[in-house]
């Protein structure tokens, strides 16, 4: 077939999955604004200060966004090293730990959040260990606290956060270190001044990638938090609303809310790391 | 060519189309009914004295689904007209919100035999199937079996005698009517004047909030927290408790005073897709001799008056409706939670969120 005919064909083929997806998906988006709007007994602006000022809304944005700030933190303060280990690495062992990582992200979430329980159970082998070891006196549970769900949260965003890194990083680091040794550089100032500033910029693509899945969690912080207060997610509390109360108006409305925060940020985000001029695509290797 | 792209097209459209079919059809006799109960042992216990037997009197198979009484999953299954259960088992309030909110078709009781069944759980849109208990349990490794060991809901609330991590079901229900318990209200003053002190209730709940780890939504969960030695005392559903301390022998152990009971009832949802064989299957549970079944592998109160003469007198007594055990507890006022449940509910998760 000619050039011409083939992109036809395959237009004509991508329009049929396309439609589906937007039938199927974008629509029911729609239809949750919709419901928002028209179930909740509020105009635009009441429902707006009804959010905002109502104490339970404000606990769980507020825990909503600790908790994915302190996720964020941790999962690049372990990304980030491992991510200049996959880059140092001689070709089979780099390949060994891809496939560590990737395996590790192919395993169910819920299998995941639950091993943490078993782990870190009052009889689990970390309390077991702490113990023997002098560092607490009586078996303890690290279970139904913020700390746990960031475990838990942490160990399910390190993949991505390191899969992103690694590639964006990947693609200069040999030449730049090639060069950077050539010149006379030791390890210790390739490391700081060659690598560290040249990432930059994809940890901070990959901080954004992280922040914004971890305010949408719904399992882990479910398992591991225990029904708590402070521990209440935005998720957590739209399946209360639509699941529990039966109120679709208010589910609706808050993952809405939800939905238009995480664009927004990721919109801004995109622009401040555009801006900053590092890595100056560093949005498009998110995808890949 | 142009011939040849657009057939392509109506062909992959016409697969996409024919897949998307294949689901969501209906069956003239079903082979198999969708029953949705409470999961964990209570699905096993009810597998055993319903759905086993009633698959082998009539060939019906039931599929048990579970969920964790979730009032919010039932009125959306029922609004969206695709509800995926025949028969589904709820609390009492949850019965009289579902009549209000036109949930449930009528009871045809030419199908269901009521005749010995206690006259209060016959009621136009749910049939009574057992009469369930919430219960304090605890520890035994943590708090030795003895006269020293917590007895009722205050020892529950004193943390100073007996230190440790609790849990409790993350539902007003039922924990309003413990923390009043624990507050010193007696029995037959939790309810006074047919309403209840919501907001001492509160405050007592505020004394023990801190130590209260885990909030269960699943009747499992306390089971296998307390078991664990997770927390060191829970309030759980008693019957499963009671398995838990006697039948598995796990370091646990409960007692029925200070419980709070409630009627559970089977009802079908308006577009239900099976409702002859949906009712069949309740008429069958309704019968003495499987209300009599359910008991021996869970100790819940049937509600088949009949019932007790298949039980020997040594598992009547373990029960929670035999009398020396009821007296002790207090029934759950379902009209009043029909009514105010959605407010306290509000009021409740607020109060978490704190």
């Amino acid at each position: 077939m000619t050039r011409t005919k083939t992109r036809r064909l395959r237009g004509t083929l991508i329009l049929v999955p396309v439609g589906f997806l937007m039938g199927l998906l974008v629509w029911p988006i729609f239809e949750v604004i919709l419901a928002s709007l028209e179930d909740s007994a509020f105009s635009l602006d009441e429902a707006v200060r009804h959010y905002w000022t109502h104490p339970l809304y404000r606990t769980v944005v507020l825990n909503t966004l600790k908790i994915g700030l302190l996720t964020t933190t941790v999962t690049l303060f372990f990304a980030y090293p491992l991510a200049f280990l996959l880059v140092e690495s001689s070709r089979y062992r780099r390949l060994l730990l891809v496939w560590i990582v990737l395996a590790s992200m192919w395993l169910s979430v819920q299998i995941r959040s639950y091993s943490w329980i078993v782990l870190l159970q009052r009889t689990g082998p970390i309390s077991k260990l702490l113990r023997a070891v002098g560092i607490v006196d009586a078996d303890t549970s690290f279970l139904f606290s913020t700390e746990a769900v960031t475990v838990g949260m942490v160990h399910v965003l390190l993949p991505f956060a390191i899969m992103v890194i690694w590639s964006v990083s990947a693609r200069n680091a040999t030449k730049a270190k090639g060069l950077a040794m050539s010149l006379g550089a030791n390890d210790f100032f390739y490391l700081l001044r060659v690598y560290a500033p040249s990432v930059t910029g994809a940890v901070l693509a990959a901080g954004l990638l992280v922040f914004l899945m971890s305010i949408g969690f719904y399992i882990t912080p479910e398992l591991l938090g225990g029904g708590r207060g402070d521990t209440m997610m935005m998720a957590t509390l739209i399946d209360q609303q639509v699941n529990q109360l039966g109120d679709w108006g208010s589910g609706a409305s808050l993952a809405l809310i939800l939905a238009v925060a995480v664009v927004t940020i990721l919109v801004l985000g995109t622009w401040v790391l555009r801006k900053l001029g590092v890595v100056a695509n560093a949005a498009k290797h998110i995808g890949d | 060519m142009r011939a040849r792209s657009s057939v392509l097209l109506v062909s992959v459209v016409g697969v996409f189309l024919l897949s998307s079919l294949g689901c969501g059809s209906e069956r003239e006799t079903p082979e198999e009914i969708v029953v949705l109960s409470y999961g964990g042992e209570f699905a096993t216990a009810q597998r055993a004295a319903f759905f086993d037997p009633f698959q082998v009197k009539t060939g019906i198979r039931i599929v048990d689904a579970s969920y964790g009484g979730e009032y919010g999953r039932l009125k959306a299954a029922v609004e969206s007209g695709n509800v995926p259960w025949d028969v589904v088992d709820v609390e009492a309030s949850a019965l009289l919100r579902g009549i209000r909110d036109e949930l449930f078709l009528p009871i045809d009781y030419s199908i269901v035999d009521s005749t010995d069944l206690v006259p209060e759980v016959v009621t136009r849109f749910g049939v009574g199937t057992d009469i369930y208990s919430v219960s304090m349990g605890y520890n035994t490794n943590a708090f030795p079996p003895g006269a020293d060991a917590p007895g009722n809901w205050q020892d529950f609330w004193n943390t100073e005698r007996f230190p440790g991590p609790r849990c409790m079901k993350k539902d007003p229900r039922f924990t309003l009517e413990i923390a009043l318990l624990a507050d010193g209200v007696p029995l037959d003053e939790v309810y006074a004047g047919g309403t209840l002190d919501v907001d001492r209730a509160f405050r007592s709940l505020d004394r023990i909030k801190d130590d209260i780890a885990v909030w269960w939504t699943s009747g499992q969960q306390p089971i296998q927290l307390l078991a664990d030695g997770e927390v060191v005392m829970a309030a759980a559903f008693g019957a499963r408790l009671f398995n838990a301390q006697f039948r598995d022998e796990r370091p646990v152990a409960m007692n029925w005073a200070g419980g709070v009971l409630d009627v559970e009832y089977w009802t079908v949802l308006r577009g239900s897709k099976n409702v002859q064989a949906a009712l069949q299957f309740i008429d069958f549970a309704s019968q003495a001799e499987q209300q009599a079944e359910l008991p021996r592998h869970l100790p819940l109160g049937p509600v088949n008056k009949r019932a007790f003469e298949h039980i020997p007198e040594e598992l009547a007594r373990r029960l929670n409706t035999h009398p020396i055990n009821l007296e002790r507890q207090v029934f759950l006022d379902a009209d009043y939670w029909a009514d105010h449940e959605s407010d306290i509910l509000e009021r409740f998760n607020q109060w978490l969120g704190e």
